[in-house]
Order: structure tokens, then sequence, then C-alpha cells
């Protein structure tokens, strides 16, 4: 697996005050769409929250259930997984594999005290620098309502 | 060094997505819901939804108690205090456990059997991060 930070705008907004909750989120994007998205979003200078990361990986279907459990384990408040849109995965069809698998994964991570939208699915192309750009913004607000997650002391 | 049960529960629910029974599960939907299992039974999605939660379920409580009993030698009394699983349900998971030589009868405490985990080939009782 690939792994790479990107740099997402230098314009901290939002959340200046001192102690106030800022979330990590990890965003696995898929190489082919997302990642290149990722990527427009980024030299296309648009302005997103900087509190998420991102790691590359081939396709969306190769993130794990696991991947996912690890990642609150080890302190992420979210995990965002952006992918092809459904019939436009290099793979075929890997992302109706991810689609069916992250259903399961917001249904199990609820019983496993976290609250599914810490969990979020998402379709971005090569080309939807924008539409990325307003994933992050909208999953970061969503976490943030949400508060920091179980591994934090939060509600769930 | 105990963990809190917060920190015991993620680790169970790491175990429990890694583990063989929820990713055979999780792996199988379509097949099970479209084509069916080996006698050509189809479940429908409601009832593979409840089969699943059903399996995470049991797996999480029962990776919750191999954690306690990697720590050391526990009776289901104790077991029943550290996690808060109801006795009955506790006993039923030991039966569970000791079929698969997951965990082992090592002693009495008083009147009370102790319990502790089998530590795995290869695998130290420490929890590897």
């Amino acid at each position: 697996m690939t792994t790479a930070a990107t740099q997402p705008s230098s314009h901290h907004g939002g959340n200046g005050g001192e102690g106030a909750f800022e979330p990590r989120i990890l965003v696995f994007c898929c190489n082919w769409c997302s990642y290149a998205g990722a990527d427009l979003a980024g030299v296309s200078r648009l302005q997103m929250p900087p509190y998420f990361r991102t790691i590359r990986v081939m396709c969306s279907a190769r993130v794990d259930p696991e991947f996912v459990m690890r990642a609150f384990q080890k302190g992420a408040d979210g995990v965002l997984v952006a992918g092809c849109h459904p019939a436009d995965c290099h793979y075929i069809g890997g992302n109706y594999r991810t689609r069916r698998r992250m259903a399961l994964m917001k249904m199990l991570i609820r019983q496993f005290g976290f609250d599914p939208d810490r969990l979020k699915l998402e379709w971005v192309s090569a080309g939807e620098g924008e539409k990325f750009q307003k994933t992050i913004i909208e999953f970061t607000n969503t976490i943030k309502e949400l508060g920091p997650s179980p591994i934090h002391g939060g509600g769930g | 060094m105990r963990m809190s049960l917060r920190e015991a529960r993620i680790r169970a629910a790491l175990r429990t997505v890694e583990g063989e029974r929820v990713r055979w599960l999780l792996g199988k939907k379509g097949q099970l819901t479209t084509a069916g299992n080996v006698f050509g039974e189809v479940v429908t999605d409601a009832r593979y939804s409840f089969i699943v939660q059903k399996a995470a379920g049991v797996e999480l409580e029962r990776n919750l108690l191999l954690l306690e009993m990697e720590a050391g030698p526990r009776t289901v009394h104790e077991l029943h205090d550290a996690t808060g699983i109801a006795k009955p349900e506790i006993v039923k998971h030991i039966i569970a456990l000791k079929k698969w030589r997951l965990v082992e009868h090592v002693g009495m405490k008083g009147q009370s059997p102790q319990y502790m985990a089998v530590p795995k080939k290869g695998q130290s009782v420490e929890e590897v991060n």
C-alpha cells in the first residue's frame, strides 16, 4: 500500500480556539480516480480543513475492514473511503465490493460502539476536485459535530 | 498492565473484523444473497444482516473474554466483573472457546474453575500492536 500525505490547504479554517476539538480524519483514496481528484483539488488551491491525511490505495476495494478498525484504534475520529464512481472502476467491480463492505462495516462499527457516521464512502472521480473539497468539508463538519471518537473518551 | 474496558472493547472489535468468521461472512454476501449456500438456500438481505450482526456480537464478546484471559487465569465471576457480560453467556462462550482450544482450565480458585487463554503458536501472550 502506497501512502502519501496530501498537502491540505494552508488555510487553518474554522477551529482556531485553544483546546478546540481538531478531528483526525483518515481518507483512503483509490489510485485511479479519488487520489487524482484530491490532487486536482490541491493544484486548484481549493480550501479544505487541514485535519485529514490521505492514504492512496490501488482500489477502494483494497480497504479492508481491518484497516478501518485499526484506524479507529490508532485514534482516527473519522474514516472516509473515496473510490471511483460505480461502473468506472479500473478493476471493473472493485467499488461495488467496497460499497457492500462499507455498508456492513457501518453496521458493525455501530455494534462496536462507534457512530456509523464516522465512516463514510464517497465516489470521487479524477475530474471532481470540487466534489473532493465539498466531501472533506462536510465530513469534517460531521465529525466535529460528533466529537472525539470513543478511544479519546467521546460518546460514540 | 490492565487495560480499560473501552480500550479492550476496541481491541476486541479489531480482532473481530480480523477474525475468520466475520471476514468470511462479509466476503460471502453476494453469493449467499444471490446464488445461495451449498444447499442452494438463498438468504434474504434482512436475514443476512441479522446473521452478520449476531456473529459480530458473539465474536466481540468472545474476543473481549479472550483478551481478559490472556492477562492471566480468570474465573467466570472475575470475567463478569471485568467485562460486564452476563455469567450464563460467559459460560457458553467458555464452552465454545474450550472446544476450539483457545482457552484451558488451569486450576481452581475456591470452588470456581479458572480459565486462561492458550497462546497461539509463534505468538507471545502480550498483544502485538
